[in-house]
């Protein structure tokens, strides 16, 4: 019993510890943020290529799961809605689903799978190849020419992934309805924008802000304490995928409270 | 052009740690193992890198410039958009040397050279320091290598600390 206590208490002081030095990483990175050079030709180069690399590259994978989910999800879904004479809740239930649920969500897991993963193992492979250090000697501050452009890089892809993804969700939701029902493109986005509210759009730029900046600043922070040996690499490949499962639990537990 | 001879690792690593600190105060351009290129940028980009940061050149404007250094030194200009690993010694210890030399420093510190080059790439780089030798040159290396170094080129011996307070002001 004493032994599960002990623990208990080393995990949540392990935590605390983390999280409280995550959280001054943030306020270093937020900090450089107000002064960063992004185009700086050496940083710009850096973050151009993380745009490609996060927002481009995805896109073969990414069109098609918007539009099988907008099809599955979206348009069985309103199907049923008519099929329950619930008409006029169709913007209501697409707004919460598509807007602020789904779209945030769903963008933040592939960036997270795909980018995150990466950008962890390139970061901790710097670290131990000693091309951190590199930087160090030429002055190059690593959190100017290597944080920075891929947490910018996060926030502009999720942010604009997760409102491609709306779009196509809903468009591919609509092909599957329209085939069957007399709805126009043009009667189902009113259903939407009717519905749609100002606490909707501060949502979803909330969380897509938060997640953008959680997917690329966590996996960061993580990989920043591998040192020496490559086993060291999917450790810090497993904690930070792990604690930014932690991160989107916490930004969609509290985009319940907007 | 400079040597200093240093007799332990530990020597090394401590003399490093003060050019380290000096570096946050006057320019000084490193050629060592231990510095390595970035993996994730070309020759091009990682010449460019320091300067780009500090100075903000761009490399659209650089490419000329750069491609007659390597000229300069016979490297093909074929490796412009290679990465590290498709580099030899020598191209890697050119590449290094144009990355330190564009950003235009007070001193271009070379360290342990020796230990990377034998055979025909010493000879090399023996030729490069005869020819291009400069009084911006510093060498640290272990004084296991003197003889090899005294054969081959001329050179100023100093002690590290004494350099540092007259030259590097510290």
């Amino acid at each position: 019993m004493n032994e599960a206590i002990g623990r208990l208490g080393g995990f949540f002081v392990n935590s605390f510890i983390t999280l409280s030095l995550y959280l001054n990483f943030c306020k270093n990175v937020l900090a450089k943020l107000i002064r960063f050079k992004l185009f700086n030709p050496a940083i710009f180069l850096v973050f151009l290529r993380q745009v490609y690399f996060t927002g481009v590259q995805i896109m073969p994978i990414f069109f098609p799961i918007s539009l099988i989910i907008g099809i599955a999800l979206v348009g069985l879904l309103t199907k049923f809605l008519v099929g329950l004479g619930a008409y006029e809740q169709i913007g209501q239930i697409l707004t919460i689903l598509i807007i602020r649920e789904l779209a945030p969500l769903l963008t933040a897991v592939l960036l997270s799978l795909r980018s995150s993963t990466a950008v962890s193992a390139e970061i901790a492979v710097m670290n131990i190849m000693g091309e951190v250090d590199t930087l160090n000697a030429y002055n190059i501050d690593p959190v100017d020419y290597l944080y920075l452009p891929r947490i910018v890089s996060g926030l502009i892809c999720m942010f604009s992934l997760a409102t491609f993804f709306s779009f196509i969700a809903i468009i591919g939701g609509y092909f599957v309805i329209s085939f069957q029902m007399n709805i126009t493109f043009d009667f189902l986005l009113t259903l939407i924008f009717d519905y749609l509210n100002f606490n909707d759009i501060i949502c979803f730029l909330y969380k897509t802000l938060m997640l953008g900046f959680f997917i690329m600043s966590i996996p960061i922070f993580t990989s920043m304490s591998v040192k020496n040996a490559n086993t060291e690499i999917p450790i810090a490949l497993l904690k930070g995928m792990m604690r930014l499962f932690y991160g989107i639990i916490f930004v969609e537990f509290t985009g319940f409270l907007i | 052009m400079k040597i200093i001879f240093l007799e332990t690792l530990r020597q090394l690593n401590e003399c490093y740690k003060k050019l380290n600190e000096k570096s946050r105060e006057m320019r000084l351009g490193f050629v060592w193992d231990r510095l390595p290129l970035i993996s994730n940028l070309s020759v091009l980009e990682n010449i460019m890198l320091p300067s780009g940061y500090h100075d903000s050149l761009k490399v659209k404007n650089m490419v000329d410039k750069i491609r007659d250094e390597l000229k300069r030194y016979n490297i093909n200009e074929n490796i412009l958009h290679a990465r590290r690993n498709d580099l030899d010694a020598f191209q890697m210890f050119i590449v290094k040397f144009l990355q330190a030399k564009f950003y235009n420093p007070e001193y271009i510190i070379f360290i342990n050279l020796l230990n990377l080059f034998v055979g025909e790439e010493e000879r090399k780089l023996f030729d490069f320091f005869r020819t291009y030798g400069s009084e911006k040159f510093v060498i640290l290396d272990y004084n296991g290598y003197e003889s090899i170094y005294r054969k081959n080129i001329k050179y100023e011996r100093v002690e590290f600390y004494q350099w540092v307070t007259r030259d590097l002001k510290g």
